[in-house]
């Protein structure tokens, strides 16, 4: 393979790394604060709003049941107006935020559901502010969970990189598109494939170890 | 070992209630039913319940479960809302406090749980400690105080383990040392002990009671369990089906109960019951002759009583007997079977003329 395209995997490597990294913080940034409210606002909960959460509710499985390659054209008009283009590595961020975030709330309010609801009984015994619940009892003891949500989204973006390469998003799914399917270089093909595999294997293993190491419910001499 | 020295910012004698203080919590005519909800009627929990637990006291609520036992202590601490009538924490009426108004309340009310209720994420420590910084105490008063308060409950040295590598009884004691984190002046413990097995569970009562003593803490305990309400408590209220229906000391309650529900408490706690084979001889009501099953109830005097039932030789046959110590004090119940011919009951009666001594009829047998 010749240096020319071995610079040409590092780059994309490198685009397909900071659209996951970018568009992970951005989905989480906006995902946990919406998975936690939607775990605590149906009738009867700390910040109850059985309306707003059913609402959000309805958005979040509308975005989440659109597939992401018609989610990525579909939503041009915003991505244009947020990224000025709708073309390229920045670009692509914008989608895969918005199919990041629906999908990371579904997740983390799974964790927090999974959270005795006697710890909130006794936070709340002891005077706590419903804020105070979930930044000191909920999200901690959810945090496991969490994490291994958050594993998980960043492997289903690494592969939704991939798709965003079809309509000119850059790294590594555009350099497969272009070189390894459209010029014949199944070589190409290959490292591709290849690269993206490592990636999601370093983030699956990553993420357990962190899980683990933050649950303090497994019991260790 | 004592409390006093070993948790210095409290005072060197808890103050003794003056005799006309108000009670630390009051139940004036409350009652409770949970909303009706889709095609259901609304679910009463508690019907015109009356109660007061006097300052320095240790008062149990015993009940079957579903009874309302706990709605009735979470409205002591705002966690549930009375529908009518009045609680009362020191001689105020909370029913107007307003959430925010509850949460300053609750930092000086403490409450402890069947299933601990400790974070998992959070060592004793740490799980001590978050009353305090909810409280927002600043770290190094709240690391003089937690440390304290481990000392105090006796596991200083699993300060840094967490809840997972923890015994129930070590857990339940660090959700004591948590439930007193912020001083309260009231302890709650909902069926505190109902996952200990019975060795820890005296052990944690025991800790209930030395707080009580040295800390002048106020507790108000729930439970399903008579050896609780033996072991600890002053007083005692019996709740079935959301109504008080017998309330008094320990002693008199488990030994002269007026309802049926109580009786099968007291039973329970006394552990004298007819025996099956003499069920079996029972004659029906109103036949008479054979032999006649006395139940002696001994308050106090247990070994002068017995020593005069054994003087009777066979003419006065014990069945089933049990000494016991109720609230701390002596407390017996013997079951005999006598031969009218030869020991009329009027010479039973006579031998134990003490008014501590109660003789009753139970059943004539065959």
């Amino acid at each position: 393979m010749s240096p020319e395209l071995i610079r040409l995997i590092v780059e994309a490597t490198r685009d397909t790394l900071y659209m996951v990294a970018i568009s992970g913080l951005i989905g989480a940034a906006a995902g946990i604060p919406l998975g936690v409210f939607l775990a605590n606002s149906k009738r009867g909960e700390l910040f109850a709003a059985p309306w707003l959460n059913a609402v959000l509710g309805v958005i979040v499985n509308a975005t989440r049941s659109t597939p992401f390659i018609i989610l990525v054209v579909a939503i041009v008009p915003l991505t244009r107006a947020i990224a000025g283009t709708s073309i390229g590595t920045t670009a692509a961020i914008v989608p895969l935020s918005i199919a990041a975030a629906p999908f990371i709330a579904r997740i983390v309010e799974g964790a927090v559901r999974e959270v005795d609801h006697g710890l909130i009984e006794a936070a709340r015994a002891m005077g706590a502010t419903p804020l105070q619940i979930v930044t000191r009892v909920l999200v901690p003891e959810a945090l496991p969970g969490i994490v291994l949500g958050l594993t998980l989204a960043l492997v289903s973006l690494l592969s939704y990189s991939a798709m965003v390469g079809a309509v000119g998003g850059g790294g590594l799914g555009d350099l497969g598109i272009r070189y390894g399917y459209q010029r014949f270089m199944p070589e190409v093909m290959a490292v591709v494939v290849l690269v993206l595999v490592l990636l999601v294997q370093a983030t699956q293993t990553a993420g357990e170890r962190l899980a683990i190491h933050l649950n303090k419910r497994i019991r260790r001499q | 070992m004592s409390l006093l020295r070993v948790v210095p910012d409290l005072p060197d004698t808890p103050a003794a209630p003056a005799p006309d203080a108000a009670p630390a919590v009051a139940f004036e005519h409350v009652s409770k039913a949970y909303p009706a909800r889709r095609g259901h009627a609304p679910v009463p929990a508690l019907r015109d319940v009356s109660l007061t637990v006097p300052q320095g006291s240790i008062t149990g609520v015993i009940g079957p479960s579903g009874a309302g036992k706990s709605t009735l202590i979470r409205l002591v601490n705002g966690l549930e809302h009375a529908s009518s009538g009045t609680v009362r924490l020191f001689g105020r009426d909370v029913g107007g406090l307003s959430e925010s108004g509850w949460r300053r309340e609750r930092r000086s009310i403490g409450m402890i749980f069947q299933h601990f209720n400790l974070l998992s994420s959070r060592t004793a420590f740490q799980n001590v400690a978050l009353p305090l910084a909810i409280a927002g105490e600043p770290t190094d008063r709240i690391k003089a105080r937690v440390d304290r308060l481990l000392d105090l409950v006796g596991i200083s040295d699993k300060r840094d383990r967490y809840p997972a590598e923890l015994s129930g009884g070590q857990k339940q004691r660090v959700g004591i040392a948590r439930a007193l984190a912020n001083d309260p002046r009231i302890l709650l413990c909902d069926e505190a002990t109902s996952a200990l097995d019975p060795e820890t569970t005296l052990s944690i009562l025991r800790l209930l009671r030395q707080v009580n003593a040295e800390l002048g803490v106020t507790i108000l305990l729930i439970t399903h369990e008579i050896p609780v309400i033996k072991e600890v408590c002053d007083q005692v209220a019996v709740l079935e089906a959301g109504q008080i229906v017998e309330t008094g000391s320990v002693f008199e309650v488990f030994t002269r109960p007026a309802t049926a529900i109580a009786a099968r408490f007291a039973v329970a706690a006394t552990g004298v019951d007819l025996p099956p084979d003499l069920e079996a001889r029972r004659l029906a009501p109103g036949q008479t002759g054979g032999r006649i099953v006395v139940r002696i109830t001994l308050a106090g005097q247990t070994g002068v009583a017995l020593a005069r039932l054994a003087a009777f030789g066979p003419a006065c046959e014990i069945v089933s007997a049990r000494i016991d110590s109720i609230a701390g004090r002596p407390f017996g119940v013997v079951l005999a079977l006598l031969d009218p011919a030869t020991l009329p009951l009027t010479r039973l009666r006579a031998a134990l003329p003490d008014p501590r001594f109660a003789i009753e009829e139970v059943a004539h047998v065959a």
